[in-house]
């Protein structure tokens, strides 16, 4: 094989001569594979700690029976254990409590059948606790708990101390009976888990005469689908019969929406990262046009010569995916915690202890970063067999533009902008159950009008120029004058350079856009939900319904009693299932809710909320909900409770934003009588006029602290928390994006780098007849700067419309929510700035560079 | 040997059909040393692409021991040029990251022969032309003359049907022009076949035949070879 | 007038007699010129009557005596002189070609542009001829004398491309003339 011979003795010494240039240019693709490496590391991560997490709680369980957060009666017990086939079915309760006191952190609290779970559950006691749990000890005392030895060396207790536990029922203590080893039960939410009988516990957490869950095993020999359908045919409707798996993947898919939008970037990384393979094999083909011709003149042939190029780019990318990977692990052991305070933030408690890879997964991302530094640099390869051994050998190596400028590829930009733009409007025509209105849909719209504009770079860099030169550049001195004409002179590479800098401004701009629409939506409906002055909670009220604990509905009447006070809204949400999934059930008094909030109504009225709410089996869902399901105003809809199904009329859709698992709203009274559930998330309190916020509050607090402890939050303070946790959940986008902005400056300075190298003698002449050195910087940077303005001028324009395309599919189809597309104008200027800056900085070193260049030397080099 | 027949080469230039070369009709002999002369613009150069396959004419014929070398693929084309041509060019044209050896060894590496088996062939034929001393030497270590000595020995590793040379000597002193005819010729003698175009009379002096172009079709064919005085 | 001094050059190295110092003539500069023995002996005669060169009478049998000439001490001042000093006149224009231009058909480029071809050729031919003979002389190891005739012959092929050259100037600038002044007008 006759290329390995070539890139033995020609690539090489390329290679080691432009070190620098090489690195840069890799540097993308590197950083491309460590973002998709570190975000996959991650996302697995994440699941693998849920998946542990059931997995370990669930012990030989093949089988779970559950029925929403609320739970269902214990009677469900003996139907279960009376299904054929069934070896044991032991009940669970399982809750958040706190700690009340230490590091106040939350706690799993699993309520087990003390005689029977260890037909289910392997419980590992520390030699020390060895003699103490007796089962039968451990029964007869209500308050006896077993923690995790890991927790309780964290938290420094010992065997037999009394703790105190935040529960439904305000502040309980319980003695320690025993400490668990780190095995099966005990690794459970990363340790932070505690074991009781389960009858304390639904007395402790006011779950009496409910479980919340049947742990199942099978007797040997049965078949698995058949009980499944026999338990199912056993219990009432409504009821989940799911496998530990199941769960996994009940997880999986809640957190998908998160983790597409972080995939997202890192494709976007990877995108740019191609750029800049582009652009520097579309360089090193101009520079080596004469190497190129000689070759082809002693007879290598045309695919030779591509494969060379290819082959080229295929040794130093496989190099630079290598690091990438193991930049990617890094990475993700620097992002992990903030990911997972996200994800803790937003749906659950992830507790995650160990970064999770698979070798498969590692060694894919790198062949992803190898194939598209290939796919990035076969365009310009395959341009290496437009020259011909006599242009090259008969001139210098420069110019011979128009090898990206062909007709092809004009036609090509035009078409892919006419087919993104056919896209959009074929998906704003389409309805809502249109196959078309997917996210695949408005993606495919949003790449196509970006590579066609990246297409279209060289003929818009060429107008620019036109403008630039009519209008702007007679202001300039000859530096300016001289750099618009150099741009011309190549305007193919700089149009590549230009590309790089559109994309990432195109990204940044789209990104902020996008989310400054759903910072502002959000922002505008939290404003318009929570209109209380004061929220009461037991934890932090953003902790309710991921991991809070929630207070009886009877304290209502003594929040009321507290002078100031002039109303409290009860609200209590939680998860139950519709067709078999998981979608969130909020209950607040409606009427209440209707009389101080500017709901926002997407389909029906607000007398509708109040008139038919309120102790009626009528419900609201919101728009996610309403696209997920295909539900309308004045459809039916069946929901499993306690009882049974029961069929409720939907009344109206809303806008929420909630869970984007879809959100279905009731009023509490109609929740409390179907679902026999007392008890309450949050108070929302408002004070008469004229009284003082922070010490209603603190009223409240002395009257119910002795029992509970409790948090009363100023409603502002609550909204910044919310803002502060949205926007962090944005870190990583963020985080990608400078990534993506730096690497855009990485082609910049490629670009003017080679410009410098190539046009040495050129400079050589202008120094010889008095140019100063600064002036021959000042020139590098002007081309450097007019690049970036003109890729920011675009990337800002495509920005502001990518950012709608977002929009429109990340959150109205995903979310499932409409959002209005907020413009952050002051994101435009920014983005201006920063691409005329950044290019700026990276016509620096170029510059420096060209104004170092030997006057003598330049002339005499031909 | 080498024949061409009513060989043209014609350019468009919008509207207009500019003709490089028209109707040359030419047989060059196996061994023979022939001069190609005429001002810039008389199409010497085209004459010298088609011949080398560099480029193929849009009308008539060229074969080189009866293989043609128009209507063929570029890859055809491309293989004629590495196996049965060698170029020598003005600005000698060498790969400067690459060694004399490598540079000279380049064709028989395009044909995916492994270095261990060519270094030794350069060397040799490095030590023919007379730079023995510099063979792991880089262009920019050499001087002009040494420089076109490497091409010429790049030229000639494959033991091609002709050696190509363009105004070889256009670029060097005329003491140093004098070493690389000599060494020119004394492959001629040993057989090479040599084509060079050049506009120089004292180059085309060396052929054993001269053949004059004048606005893109032969003007003089004289031969003279090998008389002497 | 310059034979004197090639004689003179000749004899200085060794005594030769006529015969020999015609084809030591020929080997070193018979090239450029051509001599035959009537010129050779005139200017011997010549020189000895100036004193700058002597002879000895050598008897030989059945054949007429001949004469070995010698340089003398004077001829070797006269030599050594003449070598020390450079040319002081540029060598005329003299060519017959000159007088064929200067008479040329002023109707008509192409008689004219016909002849410069023709001579162009036969200086190439000439230009060949002495390429072939350089290359001949290289081959053998050059004795100091070989270096003579080489610069010799590299003087003669300059001569040749210089006049090559002007003929191509003189055939672009006639053809120049022509065609921006056709005859037919000008008469």
């Amino acid at each position: 094989m006759n290329i390995t011979n070539l890139l033995r003795h020609i690539s090489l010494k390329h290679l080691k001569l432009q070190k620098a240039q090489l690195f840069i240019a890799l540097s993308g693709i590197c950083l491309g594979v460590a973002a998709m490496v570190a975000i996959d590391i991650v996302n697995r991560s994440v699941l693998r700690s849920f998946e542990d997490s059931i997995n370990h709680a669930t012990g030989r369980a093949v089988l779970q029976v559950a029925a929403g957060e609320s739970g269902f009666p214990e009677k469900m017990l003996d139907v279960v254990q009376g299904v054929p086939g069934v070896e044991y079915a032991v009940p669970v309760i399982e809750t958040n409590a706190k700690l009340s006191g230490g590091t106040e952190r939350a706690v799993m609290i699993l309520g087990v059948d003390v005689l029977q779970d260890h037909q289910i559950r392997d419980y590992s006691i520390t030699d020390e606790s060895a003699d103490i749990p007796d089962p039968l000890l451990f029964l007869a005392r209500s308050d006896s708990i077993l923690l995790t030895r890991s927790m309780a060396e964290r938290e420094g207790i010992k065997i037999d101390q009394q703790i105190q536990v935040q529960t439904v029922e305000g502040i309980k203590t319980f003695q320690v009976r025993g400490l668990l080893n780190p095995d099966g039960p005990a690794r459970v939410a990363g340790g932070d888990i505690a074991i009781m009988d389960i009858y304390a516990a639904q007395m402790a957490f006011g779950k009496e005469g409910r479980v919340d869950r049947i742990d199942v095993s099978l007797l040997r020999g049965e078949d698995f689908d058949k009980v499944k359908e026999r338990i199912q045919g056993a219990v009432p409707e409504g009821y989940n019969i799911d496998t530990p798996a199941g769960r996994t993947r009940q997880v999986e898919m809640m957190l998908k929406r998160f983790q597409n939008s972080i995939g997202f970037v890192s494709l976007m990384v990877m995108f740019v990262g191609m750029y800049l393979i582009y652009n520097s094999v579309s360089i090193s083909v101009v520079h080596r046009r004469k190497e190129i011709g000689i070759m082809r003149a002693l007879g290598a042939k045309r695919g030779e010569i591509i494969r060379l190029f290819l082959g080229e780019t295929l040794v130093t990318s496989a190099i630079a995916s290598f690091i990438g990977v193991g930049l990617g692990l890094v990475f993700a052991r620097l992002s992990i915690g903030v990911v997972a305070q996200s994800v803790t933030d937003i749906y659950m408690q992830a507790s995650v202890t160990e970064l999770a890879f698979s070798w498969g997964e590692l060694i894919r991302d790198g062949i992803i970063g190898i194939i598209a530094s290939l796919a990035a640099a076969a365009f310009p390869a395959r341009s290496c067999a437009r020259i011909t051994p006599i242009s090259a050998i008969r001139s210098m190596p420069y110019s011979e533009d128009g090898f990206l400028f062909g007709t092809k590829i004009k036609i090509a930009s035009a078409a892919l902008i006419i087919l993104s733009f056919t896209i959009l409007i074929a998906y704003k025509m389409a309805g809502n159950s249109s196959p078309l209105r997917t996210s695949g849909t408005t993606f495919a719209a949003a790449l196509f009008l970006t590579v066609g504009l990246s297409l279209g770079t060289p003929l818009l860099l060429k107008w620019f120029l036109v403008f630039f030169h009519r209008y702007i550049s007679p202001r300039l001195g000859a530096p300016g004058r001289l750099a618009g004409l150099n741009l011309q002179k190549n305007v193919s590479r700089n149009a590549v350079a230009l590309a790089a800098v559109f994309f990432s401004i195109s990204l940044l701009v789209s990104s902020v856009n996008a989310m400054n629409s759903t910072r502002t939506s959000i922002f505008e409906w939290i404003d318009s939900v929570i209109r209380a002055d004061i929220l009461i909670a037991s934890g932090h009220p953003l902790s309710i319904g991921a991991h809070g604990i929630p207070m009886p509905g009877e304290m209502i009447k003594e929040i009321e009693e507290v002078p100031g006070v002039l109303t409290v809204e009860p609200f209590r949400k939680g998860y139950i299932y519709y067709n078999g999934r998981k979608v969130m059930l909020e209950t607040t008094d409606i009427a209440m809710r209707m009389e101080y909030c500017p709901g926002m109504m997407a389909e029906g009225t607000r007398d509708d909320m109040v008139n038919l709410l309120p102790g009626q089996d009528n419900v609201v869902v919101n728009e996610g909900f309403a696209t997920k399901y295909g539900v309308r105003k004045g459809d039916s809809i069946v929901l499993p409770t306690p009882d049974g199904p029961v069929r409720f009329g939907v009344a109206g859709i809303v806008v929420s934003y909630s869970s984007d698992s879809g959100v279905i709203w009731m009023d509490i009274s109609t929740y409390r009588k179907r679902w026999h559930d007392n008890l309450v998330d949050m108070y929302e309190v408002r004070v008469k006029p004229g009284q003082d916020i922070r010490k209603v509050s603190g009223a409240i607090l002395d009257r119910m602290g002795g029992e509970r402890r409790l948090f009363a939050l100023p409603a502002l303070e609550f909204r910044n928390e919310i803002r502060q946790i949205l926007d962090r959940s944005w870190a990583v986008t963020y985080a990608i994006n400078t990534i993506v902005l730096v690497i855009a400056g990485f082609g910049i300075v490629i670009t003017m780098l080679a410009s410098v190298l190539e046009r040495t003698r050129e400079i050589g002449v202008l120094r010889s007849i008095g140019m100063k050195r600064s002036q021959v910087s000042g020139v590098v940077i002007t081309e450097s700067v007019l690049i970036g303005a003109a890729g920011g001028l675009l990337g800002a324009a495509s920005g502001l419309l990518v950012g709608w395309i977002e929009l429109e599919g990340f959150f109205r189809i995903d979310f499932g929510a409409s959002m209005t597309y907020h413009i952050d104008y002051l994101s435009l200027a920014w983005a201006l700035l920063l691409s005329a800056g950044l290019s700026a900085l990276a016509g620096l070193y170029p510059a420096h560079r060209a104004s170092k260049i030997n006057i003598v030397e330049a002339l005499r080099y031909e | 040997m080498i024949e061409l027949r009513n060989a043209g080469k014609m350019y468009r230039q919008g509207a207009r059909e500019i003709y490089a070369l028209r109707d040359v009709s030419l047989v060059i002999k196996k061994g023979e040393f022939l001069s190609i002369m005429g001002p810039s613009g008389s199409g010497k150069s085209t004459l010298l692409n088609l011949i080398g396959g560099l480029d193929q004419p849009t009308s008539g014929e060229i074969f080189i021991d009866s293989t043609p070398l128009h209507g063929i693929s570029d890859n055809e084309l491309t293989l004629i040029r590495r196996r049965n041509v060698g170029f020598v060019f003005q600005f000698f044209n060498l790969l400067p990251l690459l060694t004399a050896a490598e540079n000279v060894g380049l064709p028989l590496l395009l044909d995916g022969e492994s270095f261990s088996l060519v270094k030794p062939k350069a060397e040799s034929i490095l030590r023919k032309v007379g730079l023995g001393e510099r063979i792991d030497h880089r262009p920019e270590q050499l001087s002009g003359g040494e420089m076109q000595r490497v091409a010429i020995a790049r030229a000639i590793i494959g033991n091609p049907a002709v050696l190509l040379a363009d105004e070889p000597t256009g670029n060097l002193d005329s003491h140093t022009s004098e070493e690389i005819f000599l060494l020119l010729k004394s492959l001629n003698e040993q057989g090479q076949t040599i084509v060079m175009v050049t506009h120089d009379p004292k180059a085309a002096a060396y052929g054993t035949r001269i053949v004059t172009l004048k606005d893109g079709t032969t003007s003089q064919d004289i031969s003279i070879g090998g008389e002497e005085s | 007038m310059s034979i004197k001094f090639a004689i003179l050059g000749i004899l200085a190295e060794r005594d030769l007699h006529g015969y020999e110092l015609k084809s030591s003539f020929d080997e070193k500069v018979g090239e450029f010129w051509s001599l035959n023995y009537g010129q050779i002996y005139s200017t011997l005669d010549r020189l000895e009557k100036e004193e700058l060169v002597t002879h000895d009478r050598h008897v030989q049998d059945k054949r007429p005596d001949r004469k070995i000439f010698s340089i003398t001490p004077q001829g070797r001042e006269e030599l050594e002189k003449w070598l020390s000093t450079p040319l002081n006149k540029v060598r005329a224009l003299r060519d017959e070609f000159f007088v064929k231009l200067v008479f040329m058909d002023k109707s008509s480029p192409v008689p004219i542009l016909e002849l410069i071809e023709k001579q162009k050729v036969l200086y190439l031919k000439h230009m060949n001829r002495l390429t072939s003979r350089k290359v001949a002389l290289k081959k053998k190891s050059g004795s100091l004398d070989d270096l003579t005739t080489e610069l010799l012959i590299d003087a003669g092929l300059l001569h040749a491309e210089a006049a090559i050259k002007w003929l191509g100037l003189c055939e672009l600038k006639i053809r120049a003339a022509f065609e921006s002044n056709p005859p037919l007008r000008r008469i």
